[in-house]
């Protein structure tokens, strides 16, 4: 088979405050370890410090890694809560068998 | 069906690895497809990322079995780990070790082949679906073997 050449992951990311004054952060396209330091150095320059609420919306991210998990994991460590808005299925079961589902709140 | 694909020492292989599972899986059930995709990511990740190396993607489609093989020339042996919910790394394996039904390392003489196995379902299924409309005895018996074939696997899976 011809190789061809690599497409890389392609990932969106878009920030805004909800009514209620939490940090969403939404997500669309696949999330990997050629992305994932693009989304940490982004989480990390959310105005203000310290976040209180923040809310990671995936209805959009189509994959996502342990790559992925891990900047999750780490913005989790710097806010209050944090919680995530419609993984697709085999994020929901990853985040299950691992043990994560405690460290989020999973809605819906 | 057997495929085989290079791939390049560069994070950009990832995502292609990943296609390339996807289409070699095309016409699997959805879950399937994508437990595949994902343990192939974390395979073609740790290539890249700890054995610094090109690797090669191998999926074998059978009847009962679908067989993933991710070999490069690294000489370290990926070891699974247990990270606590807090530790941001050392998830790659735990995933594959919790999706797979079955998954090994072989060391090889110029570096290793990490390899996993996720049965198939499609057919299991298929035959479900067809007893539901007939109610045929011969095919409401090929749903029966179909499913304790499954159930047979679970206790690999836990």
């Amino acid at each position: 088979m011809a190789e061809l050449e690599p497409e890389p992951a392609t990932m969106q990311i878009d920030t805004h405050l909800d009514p209620m004054g939490a940090q969403v952060v939404v997500l669309s396209g696949e999330l990997d370890s050629s992305n994932a330091a693009s989304l940490q150095e982004r989480v990390a320059s959310l105005p203000p410090p310290p976040v209180r609420s923040l809310i990671f919306d995936l209805t959009g991210l189509r994959f996502m890694d342990s790559a992925g998990i891990a900047v999750l994991i780490g913005a989790a460590a710097r806010a209050s809560s944090v919680s995530l808005r419609n993984p697709s299925p085999i994020i929901r079961r990853v985040l299950e068998t691992t043990g994560l589902s405690t460290v989020f709140s999973i809605e819906p | 069906m057997k495929s085989t694909r290079h791939f390049h020492c560069r994070l950009e292989s990832i995502a292609d690895a990943r296609r390339f599972v996807r289409d070699r899986l095309s016409g699997q059930p959805r879950e399937t497809v994508e437990a595949a995709e994902l343990m192939s990511s974390e395979l073609a990740t740790n290539s890249v990322r700890h054995a610094v190396s090109d690797f090669e993607l191998r999926v074998h489609l059978s009847r009962d079995e679908i067989r993933v093989e991710v070999s490069d020339h690294g000489q370290g042996q990926p070891v699974p780990r247990s990270p606590t919910v807090r530790d941001q790394s050392g998830r790659g394996l735990q995933i594959v070790q919790a999706l797979a039904q079955d998954w090994g390392i072989t060391p090889s003489s110029n570096g290793k082949l990490v390899w996993f196995t996720l049965p198939v379902r499609g057919r299991a299924e298929e035959h479900e679906a067809r007893s539901t409309v007939s109610g045929g005895l011969t095919e409401l018996t090929g749903a029966k073997q179909g499913v304790q074939a499954g159930r047979a696997d679970q206790p690999q899976r836990a």
